[in-house]
């Protein structure tokens, strides 16, 4: 794999679950009978309906962005809890555009509990953006997948039975 | 919980819009696509084009079996779980001749701790068993795959023997296959074909590609893989059943025609069929994850543990019975 295969979900993997990115970079996806994923889906497709949805841009692709004096890439979630992951995909669409645009914010919004928060790229984000980018290049090169460890977040993961059988 | 729909009777599936139709001289039924996993069509079944295109896309497998209840082929939806790296892994273990072994023998041993732990069960309940029990503990398996092939072949055939014990009526005394001669030959024949189907449905919400196969040579024209897997929950799932079916009376002479061989007739493949459902529903506590699993999930997880074989992050240990 090579540096501009990575995409946010890769990002999300790496922060949350190397395994998972793991299983992702090999087309093994356990998603197929999940329901919050079908949740999400819905949402994403129902919310902000006038905004134009899904912004391509090389890897990347933007829930939404709005312009103005600073461009603002947005991030639809379905729930506040657990975000790590998806606060280091925003990090990462701005570490990406950062050279072609230096006014810029990233918004997680989360439209069932009528919520935002927003997102700066910072010096040390930085820094650990490009670590982020060599550690996926590395899991790709793995050839065996990362050991798996039980977190609490694991229980609603559809790779669960997977793991842990 | 998705549920496999049973088709018993004659009659035609149909498409009107989205909702799926059986018609047959009496009735028209609705059938709830997004609760059934999977059709098995014991009756003279046909699909109209609609129907098919629509169980195709909601991945649907449709089985057909003749009117001995015999499996006669699929109607399987494209592969929708496709991993490259899985398959070229599965193909691996196959043709590397030790790695093939390992998991054969792995089968073997499940095979054997299951019927083990099925004839122990009733050797508690006072039936005499311990000579069958006996023979089949010492039997060792290893070596090529013909010789662990026809080391099973040994043990099925001990199992079998001991029937005449745990039985209380049906003289069972050889496996004839084609056709059965006689009631429990027939009872096996049948819940073998239905366990197939219902093995073949879980891999195919797994990457396994089904004709790859271990223990069975993938030769044989039948998805091989289904058969190896089949065979480990036989004991618990198919025999099982029989017991049950048999020592509760719940299955007599009017349930069976005699013609060439000895058959099931529909009433008595209703009643069979039903209490496997239940067999399949029944869950218990697994080990490792932490919760209630069913016997039919089991199924699938065996399927994940021969991935994590092959993806080289856990060495596969076939299922035995824990409890």
């Amino acid at each position: 794999m090579k540096k501009e295969d990575i995409t946010g979900v890769m990002v999300q993997y790496y922060v949350l679950c190397k395994r998972e990115l793991w299983f992702y970079i090999k087309q093994i996806n356990m998603n197929y009978n999940n329901d919050d994923i079908s949740i999400g889906k819905f949402l994403h497709e129902t919310s902000y309906k006038r905004e134009k949805k899904e912004i391509r841009l090389d890897n990347m692709v933007f829930d939404f962005i709005k312009r103005g004096e600073e461009l603002v890439i947005f991030e639809i979630k379905k729930s506040s809890k657990l975000t790590i992951g998806a606060k280091y995909q925003l990090y990462f669409y701005l570490y990406n555009l950062k050279l072609i645009q230096t006014n810029i914010k990233g918004i997680l919004v989360y439209p069932k509990e009528r919520k935002k928060e927003e997102i700066f790229l910072t010096n040390e984000i930085i820094d650990e953006m490009e670590e982020i980018i060599k550690g996926i290049l590395e899991v790709s090169n793995l050839n065996r997948p990362p050991i798996a460890k039980n977190q609490p977040y694991c229980k609603r993961c559809s790779f669960y039975e997977l793991c842990m059988v | 919980m998705k549920n496999p729909l049973y088709i018993t009777s004659h009659g035609i599936l149909s498409r009107k819009d989205n909702t799926l139709y059986f018609i047959n001289e009496t009735d028209k039924k609705q059938i709830p696509i997004h609760a059934i996993s999977e059709i098995n069509c014991f009756g003279k079944v046909s699909l109209k084009s609609g129907a098919s295109t629509f169980l195709m896309k909601e991945g649907i497998v449709v089985n057909f079996f003749n009117k001995y209840g015999f499996y006669e082929g699929s109607l399987y939806p494209k592969i929708k779980l496709n991993s490259g790296l899985v398959v070229v892994r599965q193909s691996e273990h196959y043709l590397d001749v030790k790695k093939r072994q390992y998991i054969a023998k792995e089968f073997v041993e499940g095979i054997k701790h299951n019927i083990l732990k099925t004839m122990k069960y009733y050797s508690k309940k006072g039936k005499n068993l311990d000579e069958y029990i006996e023979n089949i503990e010492k039997e060792n398996i290893d070596g090529d795959i013909a010789q662990m092939m026809s080391c099973e072949g040994r043990i099925w055939n001990n199992f079998y023997q001991s029937f005449n014990v745990i039985l209380r009526k049906f003289p069972f005394n050889k496996r004839e296959i084609r056709p059965p001669i006689d009631e429990i030959n027939s009872l096996l024949s049948f819940g073998n074909s239905l366990l197939y189907t219902t093995v073949l449905s879980e891999l195919y919400q797994t990457y396994l590609h089904p004709s790859v196969s271990f223990l069975h040579e993938p030769s044989e024209r039948r998805f091989s893989l289904s058969l190896d897997f089949a065979d480990i929950f036989k004991p618990i799932i198919v025999d099982r059943t029989i017991f049950k079916l048999v020592n509760n009376n719940m299955l007599s002479k009017k349930h069976f025609t005699y013609d060439v061989g000895c058959l099931l007739n529909d009433k008595g493949k209703q009643i069979f069929i039903s209490e496997y459902q239940k067999k399949l529903e029944t869950t218990i506590m697994h080990q490792t994850l932490n919760k209630k699993v069913s016997y039919k999930y089991l199924i699938r997880l065996e399927g994940y543990k021969l991935i994590k074989h092959f993806l080289k992050d856990k060495q596969y240990e076939s299922f035995k019975m824990w409890w």
